[in-house]
């Protein structure tokens, strides 16, 4: 420990290099133990402690927020965990071509603060705006609003990284078209820190909305509740969400719009007059549940129904949310039940889409027995020596 | 041409009438809508994975280095074979298999044309974004092996930004199948993007699964001109700034004006030097307060005269300029080349002058057209291909021109691809380290160098 903490100390300040992990253990949870925590300043620095690494075998685990870092990586004990947060700076900003260079460590919120002052925004938004870039773009992150932005990666122009072998990469740039060579910001783009570091991204952004309005709805029951969403999707909507949540046994229906004024005032007057909507008040504070579900959108209503049957046939109380532009549904069981389990697979096998339970993947698309050896023929050429990483769970089957 | 024997394992995989190998019928699949020329082995025309999977197994077998090829529109050489190799068409692989409205996704097999895939939407008041000039016979495989753009791509983006999920035969014979059309919410590496865009030489796309984006039955369409280029470029980046998104932003200099106007007699002012077509879709309203607001920039940027299309005929008469642009140019000389240089937005007029400078300076006659909303200008340099001097002049300007981009922050293709065309260019763009990297990412898939191989990567 003291040796590499001498070694890290050659390449990095003091102060940046913490072993009283204990303090960190709160965010991560006991199971993640690395040996030491390092706060690079800089890419070269990074580069600098990754040659470290890969001369000493030691694996290097990069932080952004730490809020989805579990999602990624599984337990490990040893190793280096390097935080992003010292690279916050903001390092093109170019409104003229609505581009933004920024250092990976900057959060959503502060991106979203500097750019206010222009009047543009980066679209995606999560329900934590405290995440840090790097980490949005390394897991491709989408917020409620998928349906009207889509990912991450439609908005990733550039990246610069530190790869596996310590080595600074510029890839993409900074125009809105770009095919020179192999993307491999869009590799690197939702590969959840195994193929290299990443160190600033330059992101595409837009001139925020001149209107957004939300919407709700009280509906009674689930069938009332597909038969509106039904109508809703035949309707010609600025729509950038529609989600729905239960509340004392009925389900609230929420809708957000977003676009140009005029259009969005008539459009919200005939969901008004036509459906009965009014406006939100309050925006629910969102919660997980225990088993998640991915649909397409043509089956997702189909998944619903299916759901809610099981649930009325096995007679165990059963709390839906969702979003229905995302296609999502998230359940929360009261009484774990493996037969149940067992049947909630069987619906969304036959409708093809995938399910977590409990944080284990159930259900998901088969990709080809040749998906998974590829990714790891990627990963044994960038990352010889195994350093970055090496419990990555984007790499598992 | 090759062996008997590989010939005759060929015939048996896809049949005897889709094998060509004779002299003539190779030297038609010599060339694509490059200046590059390559005759292959063989021509096979697989109409399923499976029997690409076959054609891949035997080239392995043997060897033998492999090039996909959709229409064989490609601009940079990307679709022509090396070393007499084997080209696979993918031409008779091209079924429509699923559109789907509520998810607004086409799922297609590699050989459909990009028309084909609008027509199959249109019913359903959908559209497949991506609108390359050539679209008619363009392949939804070559596309996306090319990512490629089209005039839509001011508003709507390039295929990447249509893609959800492709099938894709590995060099090693897997099939494996990337992305998904419901949200992604497990930990996995989505491998869609790397193929788009990488020419053929990571793998061979069989199925695609593709968004289509609604169709704005409103549209409205204008033109305007200037008497400088700053004024123009000044314009679009009011245009843009302000939040207005145009379907289509074209912008053409003074000399593609003037040839357009000898070639059609519109009547256009001829010292005027710069065109602007716009054209603006989505909801009523939202036309109506855009079309006001780039009506503002026009004034605010001493635009000199402006013409809106009242209905469809007129749309097609603003339209006819910009489509017929290579026309009207390749009447001044027998050759061209054209690259499709990329800046960013906010420099495309500084681009624009350098670029028409660039090519004064060498003598040679440089049209331009730039998708202005995007940064992406098209210099064309037109040349007789006879004289010596003519050939050299334009060798240098390109050069010069793709230096200039890279000094001014852009890409060297925006939309073409690197191919063979832009290979020398690509160590200038970027550091050895990235091209490290990325040879490393082609040799995960192709360690023996046989799928497209001398294309994309120096």
């Amino acid at each position: 420990m003291t040796n590499l903490k001498t070694l890290l100390a050659k390449v990095t300040k003091e102060e940046n290099i913490k072993t009283d992990i204990q303090v960190w253990q709160g965010a991560l949870g006991k199971d993640y133990k690395p040996d030491i925590l390092v706060f690079p300043e800089s890419a070269e620095e990074i580069a600098k402690i990754i040659k470290i690494a890969n001369q000493n075998k030691i694996p290097v685990y990069p932080l952004g927020s730490g809020l989805n870092f579990k999602q990624g990586v599984a337990p490990f004990k040893g190793g280096i965990l390097l935080s992003t947060s010292k690279l916050r700076k903001i390092v093109e900003y170019r409104p003229g071509n609505m581009s933004i260079e920024v250092e990976s460590g900057l959060t959503l919120e502060e991106l979203a603060q500097f750019l206010s002052k222009d009047n543009l925004f980066f679209p995606i938004q999560m329900d934590n705006s405290k995440c840090t870039l790097g980490g949005l773009v390394a897991r491709n992150g989408y917020g409620k609003n998928k349906y009207m932005y889509r990912t991450t990666r439609n908005y990733v122009m550039g990246v610069e990284f530190v790869s596996p072998e310590g080595e600074i990469v510029q890839v993409g740039g900074r125009t809105v078209k770009n095919v020179s060579s192999l993307d491999i910001s869009q590799l690197l783009t939702g590969s959840w820190g195994a193929l290299g570091i990443i160190t600033k991204i330059t992101l595409r952004v837009k001139p925020i909305p001149e209107a957004k309005v939300t919407l709700e709805l009280k509906v009674d029951n689930i069938n009332n509740l597909c038969n509106i969403t039904n109508a809703i999707f035949n309707e010609k909507l600025s729509l950038a969400s529609l989600t729905f949540y239960e509340k004392e046994k009925q389900y609230i229906l929420q809708l957000d719009l977003e676009g140009f004024k005029d259009t969005i005032e008539l459009q919200m007057k005939n969901l008004q007059e036509k459906y009965k909507f009014r406006f939100s008040e309050l925006l629910k504070e969102k919660s997980n549940f225990t088993h998640k579900i991915s649909l397409t959108l043509d089956k997702y209503l189909e998944g619903i129904i299916g759901l809610a049957k099981i649930a009325e046939d096995e007679q165990i109380p059963v709390i839906f949310q969702g979003n229905i532009t995302s296609g999502i549904i998230e359940i929360e069981i009261a009484k774990e039940n493996e037969a149940l389990l067992k049947k909630i697979a069987l619906i969304v096998q036959e409708l093809g889409g995938t399910l977590i339970s409990q944080g284990q993947v159930i259900i998901q698309p088969d990709r080809g027995k040749g998906y998974l050896n590829i990714l790891k023929i990627i990963k044994n050429t960038v990352d010889p020596k195994n350093i970055l990483v090496p419990q990555s769970l984007a790499l598992k089957e | 041409m090759l062996d008997k024997k590989i010939i005759k394992e060929l015939t048996q995989i896809v049949g005897k009438e889709n094998v060509l190998n004779t002299e003539i019928t190779l030297a038609t699949y010599s060339y694509d809508a490059s200046p590059f020329f390559s005759k292959p082995g063989a021509v096979v025309f697989p109409s399923s994975t499976e029997e690409v999977v076959k054609v891949v197994k035997v080239a392995n077998k043997y060897g033998i280095p492999l090039t996909p090829r959709g229409a064989g529109t490609c601009l940079s050489g990307g679709a022509i074979t090396s070393d007499e190799g084997i080209m696979i068409s993918l031409t008779r692989f091209n079924r429509i298999l699923e559109v789907n409205p509520v998810d607004k996704v086409a799922v297609v097999e590699p050989g459909v044309t990009n028309l084909q895939v609008q027509l199959a939407a249109r019913p359903y008041g959908l559209m497949f974004a991506p609108d390359p000039g050539s679209q008619n016979v363009a392949t939804i495989g070559g596309n996306i092996a090319e990512n490629a753009g089209g005039m839509r791509g001011v508003k709507y983006g390039c295929t990447k930004e249509h893609l959800l999920g492709l099938e894709v035969v590995l060099p090693s014979g897997d099939v494996i199948r990337t992305g998904s059309v419901h949200s992604e919410i497990t930990t996995g590496i989505d491998l869609t993007y790397l193929f788009c865009g990488s020419e053929g030489t990571l793998g061979i796309i069989t199925k695609a699964w593709l968004v289509l984006s609604d169709l704005n039955e409103t549209v409205q369409t204008m033109t305007t001109t200037f008497s400088s280029i700053e004024d123009a470029g000044d314009c679009v980046a009011e245009i843009i700034a302000k939040g207005v998104v145009p379907t289509a932003m074209e912008i053409m200099d003074n000399t593609v004006i003037k040839a357009v106007d000898d070639y059609l007699n519109l009547g256009f002012p001829r010292d005027a030097q710069a065109l602007l077509l716009l054209e603006i879709d989505g909801f009523p309203k939202d036309v109506e307060v855009q079309v006001a607001t780039i009506l503002d920039a026009f004034k605010n940027n001493n635009a000199l005269s402006y013409k809106i299309a009242q209905n469809e005929q007129e749309r097609q008469e603003l339209w006819i300029a910009r489509r017929s642009v290579n026309g009207a140019l390749g009447r001044l000389k027998p050759s061209n080349i054209v690259h499709d240089i990329v800046v960013p937005r906010d420099l495309l007029a500084t681009m624009l002058k350098r670029s028409a400078e660039i090519a004064k300076k060498y003598g040679v006659i440089n049209g331009q057209v730039a998708h202005a909303g995007d940064g992406n200008i098209h210099p064309t340099l037109y040349y007789d291909h006879r004289i010596p001097q003519e050939v050299e002049g334009v060798e240098k300007a390109c050069d010069e021109i793709i230096k200039e981009t890279i000094a001014l922050g852009g890409s060297i293709s925006g939309e073409h691809g690197i191919g063979l065309e832009k290979l020398k260019y690509v160590p200038l763009a970027f550091t050895q380290s990235s091209l490290n990297y990325m040879k490393k990412i082609k040799e995960s898939f192709d360690l023996a160098n046989k799928f497209n191989p001398g294309k994309l990567l120096p």
